[in-house]
């Protein structure tokens, strides 16, 4: 895994966002994915292309639909490299409780 | 069978195609990164099974294509869950591209069964956790310290 790659592509909250679409609904086209975000098709298109060479996008042709997956392999690589086997359980009774919390209020 | 996938899991592993397939296809390996699970594949046309470490059939199928070291695709029922047995399987494909040096692992599941949707979490945290064991495995020789996925909110 690249790293660095992986974390100059999270460091964009286009990107982010990008992830977040994929993230509720898998395998979206380039054109599905750019309706909704304030830019242009070309833009979306180079914000995906980051993303896939980071490889936190994975693609799909589908005859000669091109199809965005969401790979989350490297972010979990990211995670098991700083959370280990016995905070795990901790960290996500954490997140849980913020969870709980928080959606009382949305 | 549909041809658009439910979910697509890519990890890159630095070690030669023959050894990741042998490490996919082991029934000795798998447990090792499969959550003591084992993973039995048979020849085109015969069985799949995941075994878990208490003996119980977890989930079984067909091998429906199976190109050694290159391509594997079975169907996947699980079996394990009450309340997944209506369900019709799925299919799960292994897909091993030799990129010089370093191997791209690509894991497609289709036609996820409708009762799999509260294990989403699970799964997709499960693949991610079984394809850096593996690359764990064959890349340092260890395995990665055990973890479990996260059950069905």
């Amino acid at each position: 895994m690249d790293t660095d790659a992986v974390f100059r592509a999270l460091a964009d909250e286009s990107r982010r966002a990008l992830l977040d679409r994929l993230f509720e609904r898998n395998g979206q086209t380039l054109g599905e994915l750019t309706k909704g975000m304030a830019m242009s098709r070309q833009a979306v298109s180079k914000h995906l292309a980051v993303l896939e060479a980071a490889n936190l996008v994975a693609i799909v042709w589908r005859g000669r639909v091109k199809l965005h997956f969401l790979n989350p392999v490297p972010i979990a690589e990211i995670a098991d490299r700083w959370i280990g086997k016995f905070e795990r359980p901790r960290v996500d009774a954490l997140l849980a409780l913020k969870r709980e919390l928080e959606t009382d209020y949305d | 069978m549909t041809d658009k996938p439910d979910a697509v899991h890519i990890i890159h592993i630095a070690a030669p195609a023959q050894k990741v397939w042998d490490a996919l296809t082991s029934s000795e390996l798998s447990p090792r990164y499969f959550f003591g699970n084992r993973f039995e594949f048979g020849p085109r046309g015969g069985d799949f099974r995941v075994i878990q470490p208490d003996g119980q059939i977890n989930s079984e199928g067909k091998v429906l294509v199976r190109d050694d070291p290159r391509v594997l695709r079975v169907s996947w029922d699980v079996v394990i869950f009450p309340d997944m047995r209506a369900d019709k399987p799925g299919e799960v494909e292994f897909r091993l591209e030799d990129l010089g040096g370093v191997v791209r692992l690509t894991v497609s599941e289709y036609d996820r069964p409708p009762g799999a949707v509260k294990y989403e979490d699970s799964a997709r945290e499960g693949w991610s956790l079984i394809l850096s064991g593996i690359k764990s495995i064959l890349e340092t020789g260890e395995p990665m310290p055990q973890v479990q996925p996260k059950g069905p909110q």
